[in-house]
């Protein structure tokens, strides 16, 4: 154990090594880390792994909590298992990081990810747990449905509220870890949807930690990698094997690791030359960036270059340097990594609310209603404090009156300032914004929030260094807020001066929670110290101050030229501070006190004015009547003036005490005094005082020689010596006095003449001194004048930027505007009100002969080659009237353009000319003319046609009729065409079956067929038509039109029904005679039944038989009469057919010897229909199968029997049906004809009339014929249930 | 006692033939190529008429409802005899007994006959 205790030594030993090279100031904190990899490396080296220094060691406890080198916070969302799996697989075993995973979780579910994600991790994998301290070479993974956060190096869960906060989980985690961890935090982004993470790795980057995203294309769900990327949070974007290879090289960087050797570890990185190293770097920064960063904390400036270093693999400052000259780029990189400045959208939510209670109703209430209130967001960063000022004011005014407010936000960083003139953030700033400001002030667009044009037309971006370039002025709020707390004193203290000027009277000053006024307690009143809001306070000489702090600090920059030691600022609250009074007190008393002795005594300054009086000096001075002074002069006594003037000269030109001892002078008698004049404060360049001393000569002697009683001896001794003398040169006494008489008078004369003359020059030095101040004063005001130009100037600048914006916006609608002109194949001219060609397109020169000069030419002047007489004319009316028109015209070769003239309105929709644009229309021309012919063309078929022919439009109207329609029904074609199909004639056309045609026609579009109607027509009569019908256009949106077209068949019909009317008379009449002969020849039959005359007997038969098939035709003739009348009636019954076909089998069996007639299959059901007709159908299918197979010897007879019908087939072997006849057989009077061309006897009567039986019950009827004979087959319904028949018949 | 058939028809062949055929059967057989009247038909007292529906000038159809309005004919039978399509319809139309379609089978008349003037015992 002693071992450890050995250790902890070498670490106070370490830290006390840093502390006192003044190196490294920012990572004294970091010392505790080599001890803790010490400790590390020893831990690994015993069993348990539990550190035993945690009970023998109290002192390493705080080390402790830095185990790991530096803690990697992973965030995923979908998609995230497969790249974390990636990453862990290629991580080296010790790389001394702990590792942190935050993935959006079901917050309903038990997650599996620990024991997943254990089984690919060389490391041990943990869920999060209460309170969890963390520790290197562990992976931690949030439980489901909490909030992890982490301080000091302890997990935190929080139970989520409401399904608040699922999405921005790792920004959560991401900020606290940063927060916490500082530099040492490292981020990184894996497959996701959504931006949750985006803010996390910028606060993780603003503390100096690194970041990563996983490569987009390598993400499952690329979404939240790309948002990292975009938003330049992520320093790498990498695959996830990548990130482990990047985090295994950092965990051993130097700056991350430590390393073993500890002495060489403090001179290769940061050693001594490290105050050189910065120094050439800031030179560097200073000469490609204009930025002094001499003026920062060089901690943080350390932390960022330090986290550079570990981006770029290099090891040390000189190195770095090297790096920096070679890359240009990196000097950029850098430049932004140090201006990193993290910020949220209403930070310090108590602070903005104080802000919207207190300050902005007090600036609201106070400021003049005609000027605008002006706000200063001093190193604004990416615009969220300047936006939330501006959001704070227009909620807090009554009116939007956005106009009211100019808010300017400075940064230094363009990058910063770009961000904020874009006003664009991720979707996870809803952690700061409430959703009614989201809703109020911003606008959701391609996944990101932009803040409203209102209010980002209130905020002007500029980039600006608050200690170089000069201010706004007149402001009334100034934020300023952690900008600070990143500069050296000496700059805090002048920024705050420029602040104060900066400000208008009563202006606020609002800064950091850990920032503050420091000793300007002078020009600023604490308003609020909770929220660090301050007043201006009014002071006098403020600008004077202000402006020697403004030029000294001009003085202070010969550009680009740099000395570290000459002082940069000057440090003006000190100079103020330390006022005249205050120093001159020390001086004196330490004189005074020097000399134990507190004589009557005054300080005067150069011009013999007093400033200070000591002592009782009533018995020196005293008040001259008229107007007062302090010069010491004049409050002097005569006798003693002179003297007094002498002596201070001369002190002030030897600067040394000057002694006067026994000065006679008159005040109240006559008195003596010593004087001394002792100079004081002797430094270069301050004003010069005096001190005078004044001593009584009593007091000087007593001083000088002791007890009284010797005094008065020496007193005594001299008057007896001067009695002596009176004696000896009385006389010549008298007249040296009267000489000294008249000198002395002389001397007063010109003494008191000098002294007219001196205060002549006073009242003149007076007069340059007042004139000079006036000078000054206006100097001032000039140099005031000067600065509020300057801060114009800015504006102006700032103006002129977004100007320049606006005119590359500009200039980028003008490529769009050209370029549609350009790709636009329309000839398009632009003349102005005075028809002065403007613009025209490329094809307008080619197609109109127009040249580039052209331009500003009047196009009435031009010659172009299109037929157009009066051009100008119709533009002027056009400019007029504001009505466009147009007209097709034809140019030279003839082709066709539509020519329009249109006003040319401009934005504010006055009229600036015209737009003449020619649309090339000559296929549409030609087309149409194709049609016009093509629409002769059919119009004369149609009339040519005999059959009358209408059109009607989809109202029915007529729309046109052929010459034939008119001719039948010999009908005007005024009074036919437009109007409506049935209001025709005497409305004959309007019955129901045509009007039923008809709509179903429009409805379904189908076409007419064959509809047989007969009408009367007024002029011709009663006919009979076929109508059929057919829409022309169904294309959507035109017209449809109906051609209807009419065949008259009524002579035709006429002809038929004499035929058949015929047809049933003759078989009518037939029936007679064939009766008598048919039961004449029964009557003989019956007679010579048993005759012997055998001849006699055949013959008679065959007459019966002759006239059996007599009688069956004239049956059948008759039957097709009925069929073709409608007369055909069926008695509808139930029988079985099975049982009839089994009789007429047997029957035609004994008919027919040669053939055998079979009957196969059975169907037991019953079918409905009429007996006596189904029979005659099969007995028909029987005759023909024994008629048309001669020479076959089978006919098969079969049932079938299905669900819904029975069918019977009759098969022959015969001559079969061709193909070709097989529909045609059951024609009227169809006949079959052999291979000789012979006819079969029969009139084709047989299978017509079988047909229109079967089909009438509901059947079919078809025959099925290959090769050798035919199948004829008819099906019936079956029976579903016995019904009676219909009819009842009488019998 | 012989049954005694009337019928009524204007073509000769047929009133041979029928009467030739009939008289096989032993019936008497009293033909008229027009409907004589009412009068005339209870003079003759037949125990069944044919009667055909198209004659020459008058209706056969009226002549049997005629008869069948006559209380003194109203009960003698009467057939149709005709060569239109729908013989039952017309003798439905005209209240006659029966009808016989033309033509005929020697066997279908005398079934006819027999069913309703009835069988004769012995044949001539």
């Amino acid at each position: 154990m002693g071992y450890a205790i050995l250790h902890c030594a070498c670490m106070k030993l370490k830290v006390q090594y840093f502390s006192d090279s003044h190196v490294f100031r920012g990572t004294i904190s970091d010392a505790p880390k080599y001890m803790t990899k010490k400790n590390n490396t020893q831990d690994r080296s015993l069993p348990t792994g539990k550190t035993p220094n945690e009970k023998k060691a109290p002192q390493v406890v705080s080390a402790r909590n830095r185990k790991h080198t530096a803690v990697v916070g992973i965030g995923a969302s979908a998609g995230g298992l497969e790249a974390l799996t990636e990453l862990l697989q290629n991580l080296p075993t010790k790389t001394g990081l702990a590792f942190v995973y935050v993935q959006h979780l079901d917050p309903s579910h038990k997650s599996l990810l620990a024991s997943i994600l254990s089984r690919v991790a060389t490391i041990p994998v943990l869920e999060a747990r209460q309170k969890c301290r963390i520790e290197a070479d562990h992976l931690y993974i949030i439980p489901p449905n909490k909030n992890m956060t982490i301080v000091d190096g302890v997990l935190q869960l929080a139970p989520r509220i409401g399904n608040q906060g699922r999405l921005i989980s790792i920004d959560n985690f991401f900020r606290s870890l940063a927060a916490d961890q500082k530099h040492r935090a490292i981020g990184v982004i894996l497959s996701g949807n959504a931006s949750d993470g985006v803010l996390g790795l910028e606060a993780i980057k603003g503390e100096g930690g690194i970041t990563f995203a996983q490569d987009e294309n390598t993400a499952r769900h690329p979404s939240m990698p790309h948002s990292a990327n975009m938003s330049g949070a992520a320093d790498y974007t990498l695959t996830p094997t990548g990130i482990a290879r990047e985090l295994g090289r950092i965990s051993s960087h130097p700056l991350v690791a430590p390393k073993k050797d500890e002495s060489k570890n403090s001179s290769s990185l940061f050693g001594e030359d490290e105050k050189e190293s910065l120094s050439k770097i800031f030179a560097i920064l200073r000469v490609r960036t204009r930025v002094n960063f001499f003026h920062y904390k060089s901690a943080t400036l350390k932390r960022r270059i330090a986290r550079r270093m570990v981006l770029h693999k290099t090891e040390t400052l000189p190195e770095y340097i090297a790096l920096l000259h070679e890359n240009p780029e990196e000097i950029k990189a850098l430049f932004n990594d140090m201006l990193i400045n993290v910020t949220d959208f209403f930070r310090d939510t108590e602070t903005f609310l104080y802000l919207k209670k207190q300050v902005i109703p007090a600036l609201l209430r106070t400021h003049p209603k005609d000027e605008p209130i002006r706000i200063w967001a001093a190193g604004c960063s990416t615009g969220e404090e300047a936006y939330s000022l501006a959001m704070s004011f227009v909620e807090s005014m009554e009116k939007n009156m956005y106009g009211g407010i100019q808010i300017f936000g400075s940064d230094l960083s363009d990058v910063a300032i770009n961000k904020a003139r874009a006003g664009l953030y991720p979707l996870s700033i809803a952690t700061d914004v409430s959703p009614e400001r989201l809703r109020r002030f911003f606008t959701k667009a391609n996944g990101q929030y932009q803040i409203s044009k209102a209010i980002r037309d209130m905020c002007v971006f500029a980039k600006q260094d608050l200690i170089t370039d000069p201010p706004f002025s007149q402001i009334d709020l100034i934020t300023c807020r952690n900008v600070m707390i990143y500069l050296e004193p000496g700059a805090q203290k002048l920024i705050l001066q420029i602040f104060h000027y900066a400000l208008k009277p009563n202006g606020f000053l609002m800064l950091g929670k850990s920032e503050g006024i420091g000793v300007h307690t002078n020009l600023y009143l604490p308003k609020d110290k909770n929220h660090k809001i301050y007043s201006k306070k009014p002071v006098s000489g403020r600008r004077h101050l202000v402006f020697e702090g403004l030029e000294a600090h001009a003085a202070s920059i010969p550009p680009r030229v740099y000395s570290p030691t000459r002082p940069r600022v000057k440090d003006y609250t000190e100079s103020m501070a330390r006022s005249p009074d205050a120093d001159l007190s020390k001086d004196v008393d330490r004189v005074l006190l020097a000399s134990t002795l507190v004589p009557a005594s005054v300080v005067i300054d150069e011009s013999f004015a007093i400033v200070q009086f000591r002592g009782d000096l009533t018995p020196y001075l005293n008040f001259p009547t008229g107007k007062a002074t302090w010069n010491l002069l004049k409050m002097a006594s005569e006798d003693l003036m002179m003297e007094l003037r002498g002596a201070i000269i001369e002190a002030g030109k030897t600067k040394q005490t000057i002694r006067r001892s026994d000065v006679v002078y008159e005040q109240n008698g006559e008195h003596r005094v010593n004087i001394e004049v002792i100079p004081l404060n002797e430094s270069e360049g301050e004003e010069k005082h005096l001190l005078i001393v004044f001593g009584s000569v009593a007091e000087a002697l007593d001083d000088k020689k002791g007890s009284p009683a010797e005094r008065q001896t020496r007193t005594e001794a001299k008057k007896t010596k001067a009695e002596e003398k009176t004696i000896y040169s009385n006389q010549k006494v008298e007249k040296l006095e009267r000489d000294f008489m008249v000198a002395k008078e002389h001397v007063r004369s010109l003494l008191e003449e000098q002294d007219a003359m001196r205060e002549e020059f006073q009242s003149v030095n007076e007069e340059i001194v007042s004139s000079n101040e006036e000078l000054q004063s206006t100097n001032e005001e000039l140099e005031t004048a000067k600065e509020e130009l300057q801060s114009t100037n800015e504006e102006l600048v700032t103006v002129n930027e977004e100007l320049q914006t606006r005119n590359a916006e500009q200039s980028q609608t003008n490529n769009d505007l050209s370029n549609v002109l350009n790709s636009a194949s329309v000839p398009i001219i632009i003349v102005d009100r005075e028809l002065r060609i403007r613009r025209f397109t490329p094809i307008a020169q080619e197609s109109l002969r127009i040249a580039p000069s052209d331009v500003g030419r009047n196009i009435a002047d031009l010659k172009l080659p299109i037929r157009f007489p009066d051009l100008e004319r119709r533009i002027i009316r056009v400019i007029e009237h504001i009505q466009p028109e147009h007209e097709d015209v034809q140019d030279e070769t003839g082709r066709w353009y539509t020519l329009w003239v249109r006003p040319y309105k401009t934005w504010d929709n006055k009229i600036d000319g015209a737009v003449i644009t020619l649309i090339d229309i000559n296929a549409i021309k030609k087309g149409q003319y194709q049609l016009e012919r093509l629409l002769s063309f059919s119009q004369g078929i149609l009339n040519t046609m005999r059959e009358p022919h209408i059109v009607l439009n989809n109202e029915l109207r007529v729309k046109s009729a052929n010459d034939a329609f008119y001719n039948l029904f010999q009908v005007d074609k005024k009074k036919t065409e437009g109007e409506y199909i049935y209001q025709l004639g005497k409305k004959q056309w309007d019955t129901p079956k045509l009007r039923e045609a008809l709509e179903q026609l429009i409805e379904k579009k189908t076409s007419l067929q064959d509809l047989e109607v007969a009408f009367d027509f007024p002029n011709i009569g009663p006919r009979v038509m076929v109508l059929n019908a057919q829409i022309l256009i169904e294309r959507d949106g035109e017209e449809e039109l109906i051609l209807l077209a009419m065949d008259d068949i009524t002579e035709h019909r006429m002809l038929q029904e004499r035929n058949d009317t015929f047809v049933s008379m003759a078989s009518h009449e037939l029936k007679t005679p064939v009766t008598t002969v048919k039961t004449l020849v029964q009557i003989l039959q019956k007679r010579f039944e048993a005759s012997e005359d055998k001849m006699l007997v055949e013959y008679l038969a065959k007459m019966g038989m002759q006239i059996e098939q007599l009688t069956h035709l004239v049956s059948d003739l008759l039957d097709i009469s009925k069929i073709k009348a409608g007369k055909f009636e069926l008695d509808h019954g139930t029988f079985s057919l099975q049982n009839l076909a089994r009789e007429i089998v047997e029957n035609y069996q004994l008919l027919s010897p040669q053939h055998t007639i079979s009957l196969r299959g059975s169907a037991k059901v019953k079918v409905k229909g009429d007996h006596e007709r189904i029979g005659q159908v099969l007995i028909n299918l029987i005759v023909n199968a024994i008629k048309y197979s001669p020479k076959a010897d089978s006919i098969i007879v079969k049932l079938k029997q299905t669900k819904k019908e029975v069918i019977l087939s009759v098969q022959d072997f015969g001559i079969g049906v061709k193909k070709g006849h097989q529909t045609r057989i059951f024609e009227r009077y169809f006949q079959v004809k052999n291979k000789v061309g012979q006819n079969f006897s029969g009139l084709g009567m047989g299978l017509y009339i079988s047909a229109a039986i079967i089909e009438r019950h509901g059947g079919r009827l078809w025959v099925e014929s290959v090769g050798n004979g035919s199948t004829f087959f008819f099906s019936l319904p079956v029976s579903a249930q016995r019904k009676a028949s219909k009819k009842k018949r009488a019998r | 006692m012989n049954k005694k058939i009337l019928i009524i028809d204007d073509n000769l062949g047929i009133l041979f033939v029928m009467k030739q055929a009939l008289e096989m059967k032993g019936y008497e057989v009293q033909t008229s190529e027009v409907f004589a009247g009412i009068a005339a038909v209870v003079k003759s007292a037949p125990d069944l008429i044919y009667l055909d529906v198209s004659l020459l000038g008058k209706d056969g159809r009226d002549i049997a409802r005629e008869l069948k309005t006559h209380a003194k004919t109203e009960d003698i039978p009467i057939i149709m005899l005709t060569a239109h399509a729908n013989p039952e319809i017309l003798a439905e139309e005209a209240g006659a007994n029966s009808f016989l379609p033309k033509p005929f089978d020697l066997a279908h008349l005398w079934q006819k006959t027999a069913e309703y003037a009835g069988v004769l015992k012995t044949p001539a």
